[in-house]
């Protein structure tokens, strides 16, 4: 990891506000039953070359690392929520996994259309604190056993992507794509650090995506819109950038992901003080149709699947559901078909002109 | 960019007029205060809407992308008015934007705004420290890189007032920053202390030829006061967003649109909509009826603000829309009392004659009052031949000797006193502006003010015409009689007085109303009683001791002007005084060396002294209003800031200066002050003197 010359102001704030909610979920954490996970789904889903469905698992361990540690985590990020704290051993981990994977198996199975595996556990499925190796040695081999899984989808932060991980990740599924999701958030080295808390430069981005390569391992950056202390218009500006930079470096996948209040998080607190406002979906469409208007990006899948979308705590426009509805609706379906005239459906709600006035400032 | 901004006139507080010249070389000027207009691609839209402003010359661009999609730059409209440019995004964003205004386009009628919207909101001092710190490391690279254009600097606070001093230390070192813009001082007016401190702060210490802009949460109401505060272009964005929050601007404050009843405006979108329209939920029409309409609205709010500014008395409309709110009502008064020792620099010394409105307290401490009432306390010295001291109430018809009431009152002096007359000192009495001497009366502002008056005087009238009593009194020998012809309800003034100074204070009897036959006489007996009774120096006034009413007048005036005594070095005798045909001028003569003193302008209350009647003043110590010129001749009539090597050290907007020559042996011209002391330590241009008389 490339040294970081001074820590962000924000970090002692959110440090506090962690260490409050980590003592909540501590008292909690002995009703968990550490042999289900957090939640899994199926849904339809984008893959590489087309439309399928996919599985998801979320795995209960005992956390982010870096939300844990002494650095407080990041400013938005709320998953510690979901954590158990305290260890959470390998055998835990594989029957959670197992409870999800047995239970969808049939459906992938049964269904003509393939399938996409993501596995998440809010943190590093690399870091062995929170996935032993056994764990992920069964689960990758479980996946590589299943014909219909094309494509595995874990995350991690770059400090835990080295060779040696991607050496047995790639030797267990030698014939699936493998993307590692990271939480890349932003291009731009002053808001990741300073306002995201995030902890590592672009550069050890780069690096993460260059062993992925080396490795034949797709990379998935998420870019976080509206990070806080952004307006919205910088929102879309600074996504801009990171996207144009992401199709410019032959990123495999762009995840776009609408800040949401998550609780727990500094982001929440400015949203309680009124500091802050969900973007406005308005804002993720012409984010997208301004980035990808020049084509180009072939060869990069791009992504937005955003959490509490239409609530007041996620990504929204005005009260009226249908407005919210319709525009994500034109999200999900430029998603679905990675055509950007898809955007360029404009759903008439008055809030559209609110918005644009509400931009001049 | 030469010549940017400049300054034409204070108009009161850091009020001013001014202009903009955003193309070098091009006499086309923007004339402020102005309320700058935001254009995006909506608005640019609103055809039926920027058909009425087509002729308006100021406007905000923020989203260039889109602008270049229509084309804008190309557009007759767009060649044809002045432009800021900024953004509301990021700043790498603005940057690529500026490289293709400035150096791709090479457009010239845009002048640019660096912005500062990240971050929003600051999380602790340490951080707004930190954040600003950073920005101002961005903006450092980006000055440097343009170093042939000039820029607006954001500035926003955060609620921090510590934060000053990195932007001034910052603004200092950069010369192409030609305006400020601040974002968020107007945010949370419950700091009005603070944003005072601040606004001192920069007008003490940063160029005062910089233009200054408001924005964030304006609203109409403030827009008065905010150009009273040295403003000269205020940001009308917010105005949008109160629209999108449903409210209907109707200046004093702002209703939400679904309680209006009564439109109490008559633009083309007031006109056109109906009742109907009114009581619906919020919809697209109404919206873009409520963006339109408090738009216009605020435009008219704004040419109110012009015209007072240019032929009423704007202090009157700054007190009457800071009783609009609280905060704003204590932002004035605060800067009144505080501030006084700075505002007054920038506040002229008198307006042209016009009726003075005092609509409320607030017209109490006005720098220009105040100002007057130390300025006659402390230039006045009592004539050695004042025997007998009489206080009158004032009257409503200035200057009060042409009202009805003062005509009969010196009658009854000049019949009873006689050739004794001069031997009486009259002191009015007055609120708001506290005591003043009969030969004062033609000047600005006891000419001209204006107050309601009911008898009754509240604590702060009181204490201020006594206050001033007393320092006028004190002056005087305890013993000397003084004689109270005033109604009942000024007898606390003087009784304040009286406990103050053991004086022989002899009241008449106006029980009947001061102008009452009985009163008259009342008043006549007591004059025959005192007069000449009590011992002074020069009992019996002799003619050529400066004793006609026209010379006490003229060498009060001169002192008032320029400082205590200053008249003893002037006139000699006796002064004869003709008035001009044509103009208001009186024309005022020694009558000893029949030389030509100077000339009185009645409708300002200004005395214009001659070079002749100054030039035997030398050397310099005996002189307070003085510039020393960079040179041995004044060509032209006006001296800007680059040719001033000294200046006095107590000068204001409207002085009366004398002009020297650089080696300071030779009075070569005079000159009415356009700006004060402060002006010129604070400014690098400007104009600063205009010349009335100079040697040929």
């Amino acid at each position: 990891m490339n040294q970081i010359n001074k820590q962000p102001i924000i970090q002692e704030k959110i440090r506090k506000i962690r260490q409050d909610i980590i003592k909540k979920v501590k008292i909690k954490s002995p009703n968990n039953d550490l042999n289900k996970p957090v939640a899994f789904w199926t849904k339809n889903d984008r893959l590489l070359n087309e439309v399928g469905n996919e599985l998801t698992i979320i795995l209960r361990t005992r956390g982010c690392e870096w939300a844990l540690g002494d650095n407080g985590g990041c400013s938005m990020c709320g998953y510690i929520s979901d954590a158990n704290i305290d260890d959470v051993n390998s055998q835990n981990i594989i029957n959670q996994f197992d409870y999800a994977f047995q239970n969808s198996l049939d459906n992938i199975q049964n269904d003509s259309r393939p399938f996409i595996v993501k596995i998440f556990n809010s943190g590093s499925f690399f870091d062995s604190t929170e996935i032993p190796k056994a764990a992920r040695e069964y689960i990758y081999g479980k996946i590589t056993q299943t014909k219909n899984i094309k494509e595995l989808v874990i995350e991690s932060r770059p400090e835990y992507i080295n060779h040696e991980n991607l050496d047995e990740i790639k030797k267990f599924l030698p014939n699936k794509y493998i993307e590692v999701g990271i939480g890349l958030e932003t291009v731009n080295d002053y808001i990741r650090i300073n306002y995201i808390n995030k902890g590592f430069k672009y550069i050890d981005f780069l690096e993460a995506f260059k062993k992925c390569k080396d490795h034949k391992i797709g990379v998935k950056a998420y870019l976080l819109f509206k990070p806080p202390f952004l307006s919205e218009q910088a929102a879309i500006d600074d996504c801009k950038k990171s996207i144009k930079k992401m199709l410019e470096i032959k990123i495999n996948s762009i995840s776009i992901n609408p800040a949401n209040i998550q609780k727990g998080t500094l982001v929440e607190t400015l949203w309680f003080q009124n500091r802050y406002r969900p973007p406005w979906i308005y804002s993720i469409i012409t984010c997208l149709k301004e980035s990808l208007q020049d084509k180009g990006f072939e060869t990069t899948r791009i992504l937005c699947d955003p959490s509490g979308a239409g609530t007041n705590r996620g990504v929204h426009n005005c009260f009226n559901s249908d407005c919210n509805k319709q525009n994500l609706e034109i999200i999900k379906n430029f998603i679905l078909s990675q055509d950007v005239n898809e955007l360029n459906y404009s759903p008439q709600c008055f809030c559209k002109k609110r918005y644009k006035l509400n931009l001049l400032q | 960019m030469k010549g940017f901004f400049e300054i034409l006139n204070f108009k009161g507080g850091f009020g001013k007029i001014a202009r903009i010249n955003l193309i070098q070389g091009k006499k086309q000027y923007i004339n402020t205060p102005k309320l700058i207009i935001p254009l995006n691609l909506l608005l640019f839209n609103d055809k039926e809407l920027l058909d009425i402003l087509k002729n308006y010359d100021l406007f905000k661009i923020l989203y260039l992308d889109e602008l270049k999609e229509i084309n804008i730059f190309h557009d007759s409209f767009f060649e044809s008015n002045g432009f800021f440019f900024s953004n509301s995004g990021t700043f790498e964003t603005f940057q690529d934007n500026l490289e293709d205004i400035l150096i791709k386009e090479r457009i010239n009628n845009v002048f640019p705004i660096i912005p500062f919207n990240v971050p929003t909101t600051a999380m602790s001092l340490d951080f707004a420290i930190a954040e600003i710190q950073n920005y101002l490391s961005e903006c450092e690279n980006l000055l440097e890189k343009y170093q042939n254009f000039d820029f607006g600097l954001s500035i926003k606070f955060f609620d921090n007032i510590s934060l000053l001093d990195y932007y001034i230390e910052f603004i200092k070192k950069h010369k192409n920053i030609r305006a400020l813009n601040f974002l968020d001082l107007f945010d949370n007016l419950k700091n009005f202390r603070n944003i005072l401190k601040i606004i001192v702060s920069f007008r003490n210490n940063v160029d005062n030829n910089l233009l200054n802009i408001a924005s964030g949460k304006i609203l109409p109401k403030y827009y008065p006061i905010l150009v009273y505060l040295g403003f000269d272009v205020i940001d009308a964005t917010y105005l949008f967003i109160l629209s999108c929050d449903n409210f209907y601007n109707i200046d004093e404050k702002l209703i939400p649109l679904y309680k209006m009843r009564f439109l109490p405006c008559s633009c083309k979108f007031c006109q056109s909509i109906s009742p109907e329209m009114l009581q619906q939920k919020q919809n697209e029409e109404n919206l873009v009826f409520l963006y339109r309409h408090n738009l216009l609205s605020a435009l008219s709010y704004m040419n109110k603000v012009k015209q007072y500014l240019t032929t009423e008395d704007f202090r009157e409309l700054v007190e009457k829309s800071s009783l609009n709110d609280s905060y704003l009502t204590s932002m004035l008064k605060v800067l009144d009392r505080e501030y006084f020792d700075t505002i007054r620099q920038y506040t002229p010394l008198y307006q042209k004659l016009k009726k003075i409105s005092c609509p409320s307290e607030l017209s109490f401490y006005r720098p220009d009052f105040h100002e007057f009432r130390q300025r006659v306390v402390n230039n006045f010295t009592p004539e050695e031949f004042t025997n007998l001291i009489v206080l009158f109430p004032c009257s409503a018809k200035k200057p009060y000797s042409s009202s009805k009431s003062h005509k009969k009152l010196l009658r009854i002096l000049r019949d009873t006193a006689r050739s004794k007359f001069p031997n009486i000192q009259e002191f009015i009495l007055t609120s708001p502006l506290g005591v003043i001497p009969r030969q004062l009366e033609n000047i600005y502002p006891a000419n001209s003010y204006d107050i309601s008056v009911t008898g009754l005087w509240n604590e702060e009238e009181i204490r201020i015409t006594s206050d001033m009593l007393i320092a006028f009194l004190s002056k005087y020998p305890n013993a000397i009689p003084i004689i109270a012809h005033v109604d009942s309800n000024y007898i606390p003034i003087i009784e304040r007085a009286q406990e103050h100074l053991k004086l022989n204070i002899f009241y008449t009897d106006t029980s009947m109303g001061v102008t009452e036959k009985n009163s008259l006489i009342s008043l006549q007996e007591m004059i025959e009683k005192f007069i000449g009774k009590f011992d002074v120096k020069e009992k019996t006034p002799i003619l050529n001791k400066k004793t006609s009413s026209e010379t006490r007048k003229i060498s009060a005036i001169i002192d008032y002007y320029f400082g205590k005594d200053f008249s003893k070095e002037i006139i000699t005798k006796n002064v004869k005084i003709i008035k001009h045909k044509n103009t208001d001028l009186q024309f005022v003569y020694d009558k000893n060396t029949n030389r030509l003193i100077g000339k009185f302008r009645q409708s300002t209350g200004q005395f214009l002294l001659t070079i002749k009647a100054v030039e035997n003043l030398l050397p310099l110590d005996k002189i307070k209003n003085f510039i020393i010129f960079n040179g041995n001749l004044i060509k032209g009539t006006t001296i800007f800031k680059p040719g001033i090597l000294e200046y006095g050290s107590d000068l204001q907007p409207n002085d009366t200066v004398i002009v020297l020559n650089n080696s300071k042996n030779k009075i070569i011209g005079m000159g009415t002050m356009l700006v004060g002391t402060d002006f010129i330590k604070n400014s690098k241009t400007g104009r600063i003197v205009d010349i009335y008389e100079s040697n040929k």
